[in-house]
């Protein structure tokens, strides 16, 4: 990076923490709330938009992994106590019922956990091409959905698990989107994104100048789905409660969402899709409620704001199918460009007053 | 020394038997022709060759090795390069990423590494850009490193993909149709620039073409295939003069 550049991102990291220690102090819990929804969100993400708009293998399974790492860190995270009161109808297994430990090492166990996971669930499924392995992975997310209701040894079927302290604050959750921020930026302008695009872009051709694919599918499947599972860890500390339910299918479809809105294949895409559908999730709330019109009245119907979502996606398809910011990036040679114009002009004035 | 060997060859689509028996024998540094008819089984013959098709019967061998039943990847690895018939660049990449996704498979560095930015990375990184601009720079394309590799046209297309099997650092290089599409003076050049890649990256070449001045211009040996049979081999004189390669282009004389 040239001076420049770090000046600049310097500047830009100073604004972002700077805007985080206002928000910790003066904004209330809700809007908090959205904020950390937000961070958590765009790692998910930046972990579909890997699998997905990189490396063009169409995954669905995002929900099941958040999954994985929601129950995964909690089981650790929660108070034995806590433990002892919510598993009423079948006691925890060993070891998670004597055990009580600190936010970092049941994040880590999270990421552990889906690695595993995704790693298990890949090996097979990444074989398939395509809508195949669109609805293989689903399939498996709901299997990963249907066997933690069931296991009520270690996930409390359907109760699903309450009073997880709620150590998910700014710092963990935009610390967490920082890192995924990084690592896929790393990743995408390495040798190794290259491979990743060549197999979207032309998988006869990347396999013939040598790239291995499975290995390299497999790659971008397990580190996109760990950073999802990870999102699952935080957002299980963020809401305090987490239950089969919270993984359906939906859940997948808004992280989709997020990545079509913003741009298959850009990362600036994918964290302005997530700020974009978390944003209006909660704004238009209202929909949702009763509304007086004037002398017509309409009563309240639950989902009404996913109309809203539909329609945005129709159009979105019609008019700008590549999505905001289709595969281009908010670059440095961008901000400089403006930057330079900007004072170059103010420069100008000031040589021929 | 024989670089590449096809002993007996066969491979079959249902009933159709796209390859029957095909057996050649390549000499390093050598250029040789491969024609025949439309569905001959030509670039079926590439396709077993690349690894992209396992053989129902017969052997591959290449520089000594049996490579019958290795996978497409590592037979680029070992020096197995290839074009395509019709272009397949990365659409989404510029020209310079086209040619740089070549080299990942030497770049051996682990993804951690990569990630972390370790040092060892960033110099093989810089390396291998330097590597691919000079490259790009010996092929004529290196004004158009950062254009997006479908805004060339189509006869700089085919260098680009020239090129980046070139990237791959290949001892035998597959060319599937280079010349299809191309006018007189493309087409010479085109030959101009076989000949010259050839001598300065030593390597065998292996070429599939319907343009007959290409092939018969810069083979030294041809065979020609029909119907997944090898029906003539030898040189382009030879080739010319044989009337089982006449009546397969141009049919049975109509003795009535």
């Amino acid at each position: 990076m040239t001076k420049q550049r770090k000046i600049i991102f310097l500047i830009g990291a100073l604004i972002v923490s700077g805007f985080l220690i206002y928000a910790n102090f003066f904004f209330d819990a809700y809007v908090l709330r959205i904020l950390n929804l937000i961070a958590i969100y765009m790692s998910a993400a930046l972990g579909l938009s890997l699998i997905n708009g990189f490396t063009g293998q169409f995954s669905l399974g995002i929900a099941g992994f958040m999954a994985v790492g929601g129950y995964a860190a909690s089981l650790l995270t929660l108070p034995i106590a806590v433990k002892e009161s919510i598993f009423f109808i079948r006691p925890l297994i060993w070891p998670f019922n004597s055990l009580e430990l600190p936010f970092i090492v049941g994040i880590l166990f999270a990421a552990l956990m889906t690695a595993i996971f995704s790693f298990l669930i890949g090996f097979p499924v990444l074989r398939l091409r395509g809508d195949y392995l669109a609805i293989a992975t689903l399939g498996f997310s709901e299997v990963i959905r249907v066997v933690s209701t069931n296991t009520i040894t270690i996930t409390n079927g359907a109760l699903g698990l309450k009073g997880i302290p709620a150590f998910t604050n700014v710092w963990w959750s935009f610390g967490f989107a920082g890192f995924s921020l990084f690592v896929i930026w790393r990743l995408i302008n390495s040798s190794y994104g290259r491979a990743f695009k060549a197999i979207r872009d032309n998988e006869v051709a990347a396999e013939a100048m040598g790239i291995a694919l499975f290995k390299h599918k497999l790659l971008a499947f397990v580190i996109g789905s760990t950073l999802a599972g990870i999102a699952g860890a935080l957002l299980a500390h963020l809401l305090t409660a987490i239950d089969p339910a919270m993984f359906r299918f939906f859940l997948t479809f808004n992280v989709l969402l997020m990545i079509v809105l913003g741009g298959m294949g850009s990362i600036t895409g994918a964290v302005i899709g997530a700020a974009i559908v978390t944003f209006l999730f909660e704004f238009l709330r209202y929909l949702d409620s009763p509304m007086e019109l004037g002398f017509i009245t309409i009563p309240g119907a639950p989902g009404l704001r996913m109309v809203i979502f539909s329609t945005l996606l129709i159009v979105m398809i019609l008019f700008r199918r590549q999505g905001l910011m289709g595969d281009k990036e908010l670059s440095f040679a961008w901000i400089e460009g403006k930057l330079s114009r900007f004072f170059g002009r103010r420069g100008d004035e000031n040589v021929n007053p | 020394m024989s670089i590449l060997k096809l002993d007996g060859v066969t491979k079959r689509f249902g009933g159709l038997v796209a390859l029957s028996d095909f057996t050649v024998n390549i000499e390093d540094g050598e250029i040789i022709g491969l024609i025949g008819p439309n569905g001959a089984g030509k670039t079926t013959a590439f396709n077993v060759i690349t690894g992209v098709y396992k053989p129902e019967q017969g052997r591959v061998t290449f520089i000594d090795r049996d490579i019958t039943m290795l996978k497409a990847h590592p037979r680029t690895a070992m020096g197995i390069c290839r074009t395509f018939q019709n272009i397949r660049l990365f659409d989404q990449m510029t020209v310079l990423e086209n040619i740089l996704v070549a080299m990942h498979i030497r770049l051996k560095k682990s993804i951690f590494s990569v990630v972390a930015g370790s040092p060892g990375y960033q110099k093989r990184e810089k390396e291998m850009k330097e590597e691919a601009f000079e490259l790009l720079k010996y092929v004529n394309l290196d004004h158009l490193a950062n254009e997006r590799a479908p805004n060339l046209p189509y006869g700089q297309q085919r260098r680009l993909e020239i090129a980046r099997a070139l990237a791959t650092n290949p001892k035998l290089l597959l060319l599937d149709e280079p010349a299809a599409g191309m006018n007189p003076q493309e087409t010479a050049s085109l030959m101009e620039f076989i000949n010259k890649i050839r001598e300065e990256f030593k390597l065998t070449v292996f070429i599939i073409e319907h343009q007959m001045m290409v092939v018969m211009g810069i083979c030294k040996r041809i065979l020609v295939l029909d119907y997944g049979k090898t029906i003539a081999e030898g040189t382009p004189r030879e080739i010319q003069n044989n009337p089982k390669v006449i009546e397969a282009y141009l049919g049975v004389k109509d003795s009535a």
